[in-house]
């Protein structure tokens, strides 16, 4: 097809505001699907997607509409995935800005805008959900304004209903602009997500930017020169269809036997490897995650079971990293970095929903950077690696900026939190008349432990999180050890600030008291800086536990109430002679009831 | 393999009695509100499932015969005589066979406590639960304290052998207002005392006050005083606690109910009843309407035969059996399973020891102090 008759074009929105549900219409309007072949949503595929309604894996559709090949892309929809939107954007020329009319603009809603105009898309805004009583596209359009956005171009869609695909369709077509045509360059092919299939390896997903490429090519990866043969090329349309070539404005994906996602990363740009581009194309960045914590099988003989698991979910998830981990307390298990904590709550819940594995998991932790007083410099992102107290010369953590939407009376009660949270104030704007946009400084460490549902119950599910890193920067922090019946327990190490570090100790306990049940002697649990205790609490020994009544000769249900007890007891890791619940190992982001 | 299968020794014979005046607060067993018409079309029904297994078993060599329930009592005494009389007529009666019946203050007077002895029972279970208005009241009995004390000293007039049950560890109840209805117990001299402390289970009412927050279940420490402040006050006088709940004077030990404990067969009729043969277990259909129509049937009323197997059985026993204060008999265990205890349980009994939970001699393992208290610990050891 030759490039005036391409457009590629994805969706952008805040959470909930439609952008599955007008993509599922686009492709039914089309005919692109069948309705017998519509599940509801069909670009969300993967369970836990549909169950917490977003989209975590890019996907790209091909549309052919009054003889035009229309591309959808489709984009992550999480902070915690803003590489992977900003990667699915830049294969794009336009972007359908999809805004609830109940809801209006919201916090995503404008970094999602930041993130297409940066990448010099052309942006066609959609009043979405008209249907609803709620709706007022007038509030929708005054917003728009504000932003800078023409609201005359909006289009006002109800997807559910809908209403006004067509003419979508053709805004699509006449707005955004045809891919320029460079098909005599070298190719350079740029991969906006990739997936894992066990039959044919890793799919990558591309946009052909320059050149072209047909099936036999012999290509390069240029991120790690790694060198691959096509040995298919193809579109989804929704499904996969093979084609001989794809060439420069093409959307499609490429299948070259490459072994592991690892290979073929989200960014990396594609070239031949006998005519290979002089550049790739620009913002490759190898994601880091930011968030660390430990996995461990509560049953150690799972541990092969939770590394096979780890390796498998890997191969789709180039993201994820991990490598073994040895703790005392929890024997051998796995130290796994995360890009946030949703991608972190989506594996964890994944090992135990998919594979079955009980799992303990040690509250999530930063990179710390430490210099010692040797001059060494370490990275550590396991709080019980860290040197002693009087070896430490500096230690720096992780800032970001943290851009947080809400209506305007909540403002104190955020502000607050943010304060207490060690937020640095930047700035307040009103986005429109009743919202505000915040901009806090703040440690990543602080926004990982709870920030986030404690920012939504202080709004009542209003205020929105976005936040960027800034960097490195010193910090007065300390390591607060907990020691639970006299021994420590490095698996329960955090490291806090130092003026809260009492405080946080004295909570650390008292919630480790609510989480460990009694014991058959009296259980000591102790917080500790430096080796000093600042903090002790105590758990009284088990004194009665006996079942009385008789239940008339009925022994199963006097049974199923021992293998209970039994089970709860095998669930639990047992730490010198306690028997500590997996719970426990997450105190750290509990919070008392009367906090 | 296990030995004495299919009811091969002499066993007990647990009656349910469903029906009920009311229910009370803390119970989830099943039962119905009392109609006189019910008890007639259930009494046909219960004497075809009595029936219905003397046709089937080999050995019918009875032990003992417990009605429980519901509320047993609220039958006449001439319908709990034509019941023993099927049994009388069916099965080998032992001589010394006892035969117990549970009752609710309420529904006993004196004229029908003496036709109760008169119609075969032998043995009044007396359901009290407290000497405390207040208690009885929260606990949804419809008896109060002055009934209970009239009741009771009919009882004595024609009973030797009954017990008393308390149920302590209610929702603000303190130490002292146990000690009060315990010593109050005492003072009747009755042959046996059992002791529950009080469980609350979904589906009862307790259980949704405990939801919403409207009642509190005591600490266990003040629920450890109580229980520990009657094993001794009991001691002193003169009763021997001869099993977790249970306390009797000398040779008035629960007959029916160490047969449970000892692991050793008995039959379940009525409704929700569970039986045991020695080596498989069955319950019987709640619903009294469904009990019916399989026995209109010519079926039998189960609802599920569990086959248990070796290891369950020898699990099975230990927990039941360490029950008892004597404990589980080593020689019993080997005759039984053709292996020592020692041998399959070895490092569970070394743990335990080692715990201070359970002690040994040459003929029982049994529950030390601690390890009564800590039962579950020890019981949830045992599982194999």
């Amino acid at each position: 097809m030759d490039c005036q008759h391409i457009r590629n074009f994805c969706i952008i929105a805040h959470i909930d505001h439609g952008k599955s549900t007008l993509a599922d219409r686009l492709l039914e309007y089309t005919n692109t699907i069948a309705d017998r072949e519509m599940k509801e949503q069909v670009l969300d595929n993967m369970d836990l997607e549909r169950e917490r309604g977003i989209t975590i894996k890019a996907q790209a559709v091909r549309i052919n509409y009054n003889q035009y090949e229309l591309n959808l892309i489709d984009t992550p929809g999480h902070v915690d995935f803003s590489y992977e939107v900003s990667k699915s954007l830049a294969a794009a020329e336009g972007a359908l800005l999809v805004i609830d009319a109940a809801q209006g603009v919201e916090a995503q809603t404008m970094a999602n805008i930041y993130l297409a105009l940066e990448n010099d898309l052309e942006i066609i805004p959609i009043i979405n959900k008209i249907d609803l009583d709620s709706a007022n596209p007038q509030m929708v359009k005054e917003q728009l304004l504000e932003i800078g956005i023409d609201p005359d171009e909006a289009i006002l869609t109800s997807a559910k209903e809908g209403t006004n695909i067509e003419e979508v369709l053709n805004a699509v077509i006449d707005r955004i602009p045809a891919p320029e045509e460079n098909r005599e360059k070298p190719l350079r092919a740029l991969v906006f997500d990739s997936v894992y299939d066990s039959y044919q390896g890793v799919i990558a997903y591309v946009r052909v930017v320059d050149g072209k490429v047909k099936v036999g090519d012999h290509i390069k990866m240029m991120a790690n020169k790694n060198k691959y043969e096509v040995d298919e090329l193809g579109v989804f349309n929704p499904t996969m269809t093979a084609v001989d070539n794809l060439e420069a404005g093409e959307v499609g994906y490429i299948i070259a036997g490459i072994k592991d996602v690892r290979n073929c990363r989200v960014g990396d740009t594609v070239t031949l490897s006998d005519n290979p581009a002089p550049e790739p194309l620009p913002g490759y960045k190898k994601v880091k995650p930011m968030v660390y914590s430990g996995l461990y099988p509560s049953d150690n003989n799972d541990y092969n079971l939770l590394k096979d698991a780890l390796e498998k979910l890997q191969l789709n998830d180039a993201s994820l990293l991990f490598e073994p981990e040895t703790s005392e307390a929890l024997g051998f298990g796995f130290r796994c970095g995360f890009l946030g904590l949703l991608h972190m709550e989506i594996i964890q819940e994944r090992l135990e929903r998919e594979y079955d594995i009980d799992l303990i998991t040690t509250a999530p932790s930063v990179i710390y950077k430490v210099e010692t007083e040797d001059g060494e410099h370490l990275e550590i992102e396991n709080p019980a690696d860290f040197p002693e107290q009087n070896e430490i010369e500096v230690i720096k953590e992780p800032f970001v900026e943290a851009t947080i939407h809400v209506p305007e009376e909540y403002i104190g009660s955020i502000m607050e939190l943010c304060q207490e949270n060690r937020g640095q104030f930047i700035d307040m704007q009103y986005v429109d008349e009743s919202r505000v946009a915040l901009k806090y400084k703040m440690p990543l460490s602080e926004i990982i432990t709870d920030f986030f549902n404690q920012l939504k119950s202080k709004s009542r599910g209003y205020a929105t999180l976005d936040y960027d890193m800034i960097g490195y920067e010193e910090a007065n922090l300390v390591k607060l050890d907990i020691l639970v019946n006299k021994e420590p327990v490095d698996a329960l190490s955090t490291i806090v600030f130092e003026e809260d570090a009492h405080y946080e100790g004295q909570k650390l306990v008292r919630r480790l008291k609510k989480l460990i049940p009694k014991q058959m002697f009296k259980v000591p649990v102790q917080a500790a800086i430096d080796n000093n205790i600042v903090a002790r609490v105590n758990i009284p020994a088990k004194r009665k536990d006996v079942l009385q009544k008789c239940y008339g000769g009925d022994v199963s249900r006097k049974r199923k109430l021992l293998e209970k007890q039994k089970e709860g007891k095998k669930r639990m890791k047992k730490v010198g002679k306690v028997d500590i619940p997996q719970e426990a190992f997450m105190a750290v982001l509990e919070r008392d009831e009367d906090e | 393999m296990s030995k004495y299968l299919n009811y091969h020794s002499p066993f007990g014979i647990y009656i349910h009695i469903p029906f009920c005046e009311s229910k009370c607060n803390y119970c989830d067993f099943y039962s119905i509100k009392y109609k006189k018409k019910y008890v007639n079309k259930y009494m046909d029904f219960l004497i075809k499932e009595i029936e219905l297994y003397s046709k089937k078993l080999k050995n019918k060599k009875v032990k003992a015969i417990y009605l429980g329930g519901g509320t047993p009592s609220l039958l006449t005494p001439s319908e709990i005589e034509k019941i023993l009389n099927i049994i009388y007529s069916n099965y080998t009666v032992l001589e010394d066979i006892e035969i117990s019946m549970e009752a609710n203050p309420e529904s006993l007077n004196e004229n029908k406590i003496k036709e109760y002895k008169i119609s075969g029972i032998n043995r009044l279970s007396l359901g009290v639960q407290s000497f405390l208005d207040n208690e009885l009241k929260f606990l949804g009995r419809i008896h109060n304290v002055k009934k209970s004390i009239s009741v009771i000293n009919n009882v004595k007039k024609y009973f030797d052998n009954f017990s008393l049950d308390l149920i302590f560890a209610i929702p603000d109840q303190k130490l002292e207002d146990f000690k009060y209805s315990l010593n109050k117990s005492i003072e009747f001299n009755p042959k046996h005392i059992s002791l529950y402390n009080l469980q609350i289970e979904k589906g009862t009412p307790f259980y949704q006050m405990l939801k919403e927050d409207r009642i509190t279940e005591i600490t266990e420490e003040l629920d450890y005083k109580m229980y520990n402040f009657a094993i001794n006050e009991l001691k002193k006088n003169g009763y021997q606690h001869y099993e977790i709940s249970n306390f009797a004077k000398q040779d008035y030990h629960s007959k029916h109910n160490l047969l449970y404990w000892n692991y050793k067969p008995y039959l379940g009729i009525g409704p929700s009843a569970h039986g045991f043969n020695g080596k498989n277990r069955y319950y019987n259909i709640k619903d009294i309407a469904s009990y019916i129509n399989k026995l209109a049937k010519n079926e039998f009323p189960i609802k599920e035969i569990i086959n248990l197997t070796q290891k369950e059985l020898i699990s099975e026993m230990m927990f039941m059996g360490l029950r008892l204060i004597s404990g589980v008999s080593k020689k019993d265990f080997q005759d039984r399973f053709d292996i020592t205890i020692n041998e399959v349980y070895e490092d569970t009994i070394k743990k335990l020891k080692k715990e201070g939970l359970i002690k040994e001699n040459e003929q029982n393992i049994y529950l030390t102090k601690k390890g009564i208290n800590l039962g579950n610990v020890s019981f949830s050891e045992f599982l194999l």
